[in-house]
């Protein structure tokens, strides 16, 4: 899908080479540090922003065709976009009149469950409810590709579960992708089926889920096995709650269980120790 | 098509002051004719001592044109103001609170997008304008005449064709003119607000006016300046070539009522400067466009 994107703002390279592809029936978490080049990415994929390299999403160039593009792809920004002076009753009709694979009545349907009523101005909704009446109105846009940036900021945590669960259970199918960059991963890890790990605009990790779950593994290494485990070239090592974990890659199983209790690291790890062994 | 209509809807929503504004011109209208501060003429025509149903006719119905007439002007600047921030803030406002990112995610081209923005300047808006000054001169033609049958008078010389259909042919053919004449203007407007990162009032007005300052003060001559003037003020002198002074009250009574109205328009739409005009705004809207792809500092 993509290859070799490479976007900069000035001097700044904001994407540096990244390859990457993505296939239907995924969900896909787009995980870097602040600055890494996420937003960028997304931008390019959307249609947003010039690049250079080559990019094909859905078998469209996303900058050269977006208004055809977007009729199967759906977006939702970290913060609220919708305009602040439009009435939801307002915003419904003109998607409807817009967006061909628009259905009110599954629109209308995920609206009767919230609060929200049709007469209200987006910018009289809480934030919860500004993201259900996006969420709402992208369920029931029958796209292939859905775009999340950041979708849960600044909701609380019963908003968050809600939403993926949503997501989860009533949109996701084998035809339809998802990309999703968060930076509360831990929120999103049981649900993604990829990872791409992304820092200073280079694809430092692109895998899928159960993959990396073979070739990561953390021990929670007993004390007198130390010396013997970091012969074994951990790619991290952490301290907690008076143990030390390592985290191996691509060693034997049966090696590692000889060290400690061997268990399945958790995506915030993983990135720390992939992000820290890429800048190393 | 539809899908086009309901972008032009979309515009009336969100900028109320379409039609707010000219509400507010008739509802002052309105309110003066309660107060009775309205002197059906400009000149004192309606003095006690020159009362208006004493003049002969044809003074009557040169002042009521004047009166027709400049009803439909006062509609016509409110509209021109709206018209003015309404393009600069078209392609500007979305951006700044990030809502671009949504219309962007809605499957339309920025064609579409920049040309609904420009069709409410260009047409729905002087069409409001048209419809706002028509209405202010019934309103008018129906208050006067009730005034004067309170005074003793016959009222009926406010209704009579030549003054009000005379007026009401003005307004429709200022509503034409200025629509051909100043597209160029909202286009350019439109491309400022397409382009400025911040206050696209200013990098809309900035540019032309630096440009005359400097040619004036290191080049000495005025083109520049004449230009733009010419462009914002050049409608009286196109519909009425034959006068080189520009408006004012006197000619103007003449004007309406003696230009030939047929001889003053051909020379309006043979005029090059129209149609070089209208070849610009063609460009200006094209790079308004172009602009608005390209700029991708949101998100």
């Amino acid at each position: 899908m993509a290859r070799g994107l490479t976007k900069n703002y000035g001097a700044t390279l904001a994407l540096n080479d990244a390859t990457f592809n993505i296939g239907a029936g995924r969900i896909v978490g787009l995980i870097g540090p602040n600055g890494a080049g996420k937003t960028t990415a997304l931008k390019a994929i959307l249609g947003l922003a010039r690049f250079q390299g080559e990019l094909s999403v859905l078998g469209l160039d996303p900058y050269r065709q977006r208004h055809k593009l977007m009729q199967d792809v759906c977006f939702i920004a970290d913060v609220a976009v919708l305009p602040r002076w439009i009435r939801v009753r307002q915003l419904i009709d003109l998607v409807a009149a817009t967006h061909p694979k628009f259905r009110r009545d599954v629109c209308d349907q995920f609206l009767a469950r919230s609060d929200i009523k049709r007469d209200s101005r987006v910018r009289e909704l809480s934030k919860g409810m500004v993201t259900q009446l996006h969420l709402a109105l992208v369920m029931a846009i029958d796209a292939k590709l859905l775009v999340l940036d950041e979708p849960t900021l600044g909701l609380d945590i019963l908003m968050r579960k809600q939403f993926y669960e949503t997501l989860l259970n009533e949109y996701f199918d084998e035809q339809r992708t998802i990309l999703v960059t968060t930076h509360q991963v831990e929120e999103i890890e049981h649900i993604l089926t990829d990872l791409l790990f992304i820092d200073r605009g280079r694809i430092v990790l692109d895998a899928a889920m159960d993959e990396v779950q073979e070739k990561y593994v953390q021990v929670a290494v007993r004390p007198e096995q130390l010396e013997s485990a970091r012969s074994q070239k951990p790619i991290a090592e952490r301290q907690g709650l008076g143990r030390t974990y390592m985290l191996f890659r691509g060693v034997d199983r049966a090696n590692l269980e000889r060290l400690g209790d061997v268990g399945v690291p958790s995506v915030a790890d993983l990135f720390v120790a992939v992000i820290e062994g890429a800048r190393a | 098509m539809s899908r086009f209509i309901w972008l032009i809807r979309r515009e009336i929503w969100e900028h109320k002051a379409i039609w707010v504004a000219p509400l507010i011109v008739l509802a002052c209208l309105v309110l003066a004719f309660m107060t009775g501060s309205v002197h059906l003429g400009p000149i004192g025509a309606m003095d006690a001592s020159a009362p208006f149903g004493a003049l002969p006719q044809e003074k009557q119905t040169k002042l009521l044109l004047l009166v027709y007439g400049g009803l439909a002007l006062v509609v016509f600047m409110v509209m021109g103001i709206v018209g003015f921030f309404y393009s600069l803030d078209s392609l500007y406002a979305d951006r700044r609170d990030r809502s671009v990112l949504f219309w962007k995610s809605l499957p339309l081209s920025d064609a579409e997008t920049v040309l609904s923005k420009f069709a409410v300047a260009i047409v729905v808006i002087p069409l409001v304008a048209t419809i706002g000054a028509l209405l202010a001169q019934l309103m008018v033609a129906g208050g006067g005449a009730a005034m004067l049958e309170v005074g003793g008078a016959s009222g009926r010389i406010m209704w009579q064709p030549d003054a009000l259909i005379g007026g009401m042919a003005i307004a429709l053919l200022w509503c034409i003119t200025a629509m051909v004449w100043y597209s160029p203007v909202v286009a350019y407007l439109m491309l400022a607000s397409a382009w400025a990162p911040k206050g696209p009032f200013l990098w809309a007005v900035l540019p032309p006016v630096a440009i005359s300052v400097f040619e004036r003060v290191v080049l000495g001559s005025q083109y520049a300046g004449i230009f733009i003037a010419d462009r914002l003020f050049g409608l009286y002198r196109l519909l009425s070539p034959d006068e080189p002074t520009g408006p004012d009250m006197e000619s103007a009574t003449i004007h309406l009522s003696d230009i030939d109205l047929a001889a003053s328009l051909r020379g309006f739409y043979t005029s090059p400067d129209l149609w070089l005009g209208v070849v610009a705004a063609g460009l200006l809207l094209a790079a308004a466009v172009w602009v608005r792809r390209y700029r991708d500092d949101t998100i």
